[in-house]
């Protein structure tokens, strides 16, 4: 990994487009700010992770009807 | 709710920049799923057997779920009104179906007239990825 010392108000850039900018230290928590094109993502590692583990828990490549729930009965949706 | 082609039963629709987890899968089909009337969907991966989801609208089961679509997520998917697109919601089916739980956190987003979709990380919001389903049963 390498490793960078780097004060509030000073930047880094990741290739040519990509500039994470240290705003500001307060005590253990860092505040940064990220500029990037609009077509990268950028995310939280940690919720990321959870969608991760999410999608790969939620894979049935051939799912089964009967472990489907039931459909809540909505009033509006009359009788059938 | 997506016009689908005469001679098949399902659309294609696909994830640019693919699913956290499965970042190399792309394409898509779409199919309505279930027994008759059913609102769930099957999401099969079209060049990989082994990648599959069954997904929802997730208003049939929580009516009041709302969240704001970045811009950045807007744009790429060429979204310009609400209507634009269709959400859904992933569903992890476990050993009962009263344990299912529904990815709120994580929706996709498709836009019904390109195809083009994403799933989108809900960051400031506090649903969650597995929220219960068996709400009203």
């Amino acid at each position: 990994m390498l490793v960078l010392t780097r004060r509030a108000n000073q930047s880094i850039m990741i290739g040519h487009e990509i500039v994470v900018t240290v705003l500001e230290v307060r005590g253990d928590q860092v505040r940064l700010g990220i500029k990037a094109p609009r077509s990268i993502d950028v995310h939280r590692e940690e919720i990321f992770a959870q969608l991760q583990q999410a999608n790969r828990d939620a894979v049935r490549p051939s799912p089964d009807v009967d472990d489907l729930p039931g459909i809540p009965h909505r009033a509006d949706e009359g009788t059938r | 709710m997506l016009e689908t082609d005469t001679q098949t039963d399902f659309v294609e629709i696909r994830f640019e920049a693919g699913l956290p987890g499965f970042p190399h899968v792309h394409a898509f089909q779409l199919r309505t799923w279930g027994p008759p009337g059913s609102p769930y969907l099957n999401l099969r991966a079209v060049d990989d057997p082994d990648v599959g989801f069954v997904v929802v609208p997730p208003w049939v089961f929580y009516p009041d779920y709302e969240f704001d679509l970045d811009d950045a997520t807007a744009e790429r998917l060429g979204l310009r009104v609400a209507d634009d697109a269709i959400v859904l919601a992933v569903v992890t089916l476990r050993d009962r179906p009263d344990e299912a739980t529904l990815n709120l956190l994580g929706p996709i987003v498709v836009n019904r007239h390109t195809h083009e979709a994403a799933q989108v990380v809900l960051p400031t919001t506090s649903y969650s990825v597995r929220a219960p389903l068996a709400i009203a049963s």
